[in-house]
C-alpha cells in the first residue's frame, strides 16, 4: 500500500508498506471480520439464523437475546437483562468496543422510544433530500403523485440524468420509514436508465411532499399481540408501457408495520384475477420469511 | 464545508419553533440584499438577520444558492421550512441531542484536514495504533506487483446525548484497485435487512 500522507520522512519517498493485517477498505476486510466475529458470538451459544445472516439468536430457558449486526454495529435486545448485560460483557472481552446505551441513531435513521413504544424517522435525511433538491422555499403539496398520473417516454430528454438518479436513490432509501411513498418510489425507479424532464417532476413533486411533513415515520406499538397479519393488493396492466401489473403488499406484526412492498409484476397477466393471485403469491413469500419461526425470534412471545 | 465547533455551546438551545413566528422575514437567515448601485429608492443600509440571532441555533437546514437541482432565486419565502418541520413532540433532551448531530460536519479531504491541529493529533494517534498492531512494515515494492492507494476518512464521533466526543480519523485502503482472484478470493458483509431489524424493533418496543 503507499504511505498515508503524513507518515514518511524525506529520503523514504521509494518505500511502500506491506500490509501484516487487514485494513479497513480492502476487499477481504469485511468478511474477515465478521468471520471473526461470528466465530466468537458462536461460541457463546448463539444460533445464526438462516433467513437474515446478520441475525443472532440465543435461548436459555426463558431468557432470549437477539443480536444484530450491520457491519461493525451492534444491536442488542432481549427479555432478560441480565443475558444483555451478559453478552455486552462477552463482546466487551474480545472486541475493543463502545455501549452507546438505548438505541438513537442507527445507519441515518432516529429512534426515540417511550413505553409506549419506539418510533422511527429519518428528519435529518429528509431535510438533506429537500436541501440538495433546492426545494426548501418551495409550497408543499398533499400527495406524493398526481392522482392517476401515467409517466411515459414521450417528454424531452434530461441533459444531465446523474441528479435525476441520484434523488431517486436518496428516496429509495428513505422509503426505510416512510411507507407513503413507496408506490411512487417504485414508478421512478423505472426510468432510472433513461430519465425524462416529466419524471423529474414527478421526483420533484415527492420532495414537495416530504417538506410538509419531514419528521413522518413509522411506531412500533408495545401494545401488540404477536400476530402477523398481510395484505396484498394489484392493480391490472398498471405500467402502461409494458402492460404489466403491479403488486403491493404489507406485513404487520400486531398494530405495527415492519414489511411492505410495491413492485411491477414479472410476467402480463391476462385477467385482473390473475394478477390478484400473483400478489397473494408475493406477499405469501414474505409472510414465510418474516415467519417468527425461521427468523428465530418467536420465544419472545412465550 | 468546515469543521462546527468541536465543543458547541449546548445551552441555551432554541428551536426555530420557538424563536421564529412563521410569516415574520426573519426566516430568511442567509439573505443579504445587495445594495444596487443604479436605483436611488433603494436604501444602501446592510439587510441582515438581527444580531440576537446569531446567539441561538437558528436552523438546521441552511440554503445555499449553489442546489445541485434547480437554482432557486434567494428571495424572502412564503413557505419556510421552520413551519412544516417541529420538534416539540421530543423531550428536550432528545431535542438537544437531534440539534447537535445536525449542526457538526465532517472534512472531506486530508488537504481540508490538516488546516485544523485537532484533527491533525487524530491522524496521529490513529498511525501510531496502526503501527503498533504492526499493521504493516515499510519495504520497497516488489516487482510486479500493484500498489494500493489509501486515503483518510474523517469522522465526529457523538456521545450518546449528541455532544461531540472525539474527532477520529481513520486510514482506509483503496481496496477497489484490487483485483479478484488474484488480490483476493472471497467478500462477504454482513448487512441486515431492513425488514429484520423493523421486527426486531417491534418485537423490542413490546418488551417494554
Amino acid at each position: 500500500m503507499s504511505p498515508p500522507p503524513g507518515l514518511l520522512r524525506q529520503g523514504e519517498d521509494q518505500l511502500v508498506c506491506h500490509l501484516h493485517k487487514s485494513l479497513y477498505g480492502l476487499k477481504q476486510a469485511s468478511r474477515q471480520w465478521f468471520a471473526k466475529f461470528s466465530k466468537a458470538i458462536c461460541s457463546a451459544g448463539f444460533e445464526q439464523s438462516q433467513v437474515d445472516h446478520s441475525l443472532f439468536t440465543r435461548q436459555r430457558d426463558k431468557s432470549f437475546t437477539a443480536l444484530l449486526i450491520y457491519v461493525d454495529d451492534i444491536l442488542i435486545t432481549g427479555n432478560d437483562p441480565i443475558s444483555v448485560a451478559m453478552t455486552k460483557k462477552l463482546l466487551h472481552s474480545q472486541f475493543n468496543l463502545k455501549d452507546l446505551g438505548p438505541v438513537k441513531y442507527f445507519f441515518g435513521i432516529e429512534f426515540s422510544a417511550s413505553k409506549n413504544g419506539i418510533f422511527i424517522a429519518q428528519r435529518k435525511y429528509v431535510l438533506e433530500i429537500i436541501e440538495d433538491a433546492g426545494l426548501l422555499r418551495a409550497a408543499p403539496v398533499d400527495t406524493p403523485m398526481e392522482r392517476g398520473l401515467k409517466l411515459s417516454d414521450k417528454s424531452d430528454l434530461l441533459t444531465n440524468p446523474g441528479h435525476f438518479r441520484r434523488l431517486v436513490g436518496r428516496l429509495i432509501y428513505l422509503t426505510v420509514s416512510r411507507p407513503d411513498i413507496t408506490y411512487v418510489v417504485h414508478v421512478l425507479s423505472r426510468f432510472m436508465h433513461q430519465p425524462r424532464k416529466l419524471h423529474m417532476e414527478a421526483a420533484l413533486r415527492v420532495v414537495r411532499y416530504l417538506k410538509g411533513a419531514p419528521g413522518q415515520g413509522l411506531f412500533f406499538s408495545s401494545n401488540t399481540d404477536f400476530k402477523l397479519r398481510a395484505y396484498s393488493d394489484s392493480d391490472w396492466a398498471g405500467c402502461s408501457l409494458t402492460r404489466r401489473s403491479t403488486t403491493g403488499y404489507c406485513v404487520f406484526l400486531g398494530p405495527s408495520l415492519i414489511s411492505w412492498r410495491s413492485k411491477r409484476q414479472k410476467t402480463v397477466s391476462l385477467s385482473s384475477a390473475e394478477a390478484e393471485y400473483r400478489a397473494m403469491t408475493g406477499a405469501s413469500c414474505e409472510l414465510t420469511i418474516l415467519d417468527l419461526d425461521s427468523l428465530k425470534l418467536w420465544p419472545v412471545i412465550s | 464545508m468546515s469543521i462546527a465547533h468541536p465543543n458547541p455551546p449546548p445551552t441555551p438551545l432554541l428551536l426555530e419553533s420557538d424563536i421564529l413566528e412563521p410569516p415574520t422575514p426573519s426566516t430568511d437567515i442567509n439573505t443579504t440584499i445587495p445594495p444596487t448601485p443604479t436605483s436611488s429608492r433603494r436604501s444602501s443600509r446592510h439587510a441582515g438577520p438581527p444580531a440576537k440571532l446569531s446567539d441561538y441555533v437558528c436552523s438546521n437546514v441552511y440554503t445555499t444558492q449553489s442546489s445541485s437541482f434547480l437554482p432557486g432565486p434567494p428571495k424572502g419565502t412564503r413557505y419556510p421550512l421552520a413551519a412544516y418541520v417541529s420538534y416539540h413532540r421530543y423531550q428536550p433532551l432528545h431535542r438537544s441531542f437531534i440539534a447537535i448531530i445536525s449542526s457538526v460536519t465532517e472534512p472531506r479531504s486530508y488537504s481540508e484536514a490538516a488546516t485544523y491541529p485537532e484533527w491533525q493529533a487524530a491522524m496521529q494517534s490513529e498511525l501510531q495504533a496502526l503501527q503498533h498492531n504492526g499493521t504493516w512494515s515499510l519495504t520497497p515494492l516488489p516487482t510486479g506487483k500493484t500498489l494500493i492507494g489509501c486515503r483518510w476518512v474523517y469522522k465526529v464521533k457523538h456521545r450518546s446525548d449528541g455532544s461531540v466526543e472525539r474527532l477520529k480519523a481513520r486510514l482506509v485502503a483503496k481496496g477497489f484497485t484490487q483485483l479478484e482472484g488474484i488480490d483476493y478470493q472471497d467478500t462477504f458483509s454482513p448487512t441486515a435487512k431492513i425488514v429484520s431489524v423493523r421486527c426486531l424493533l417491534a418485537l423490542a418496543a413490546a418488551r417494554g
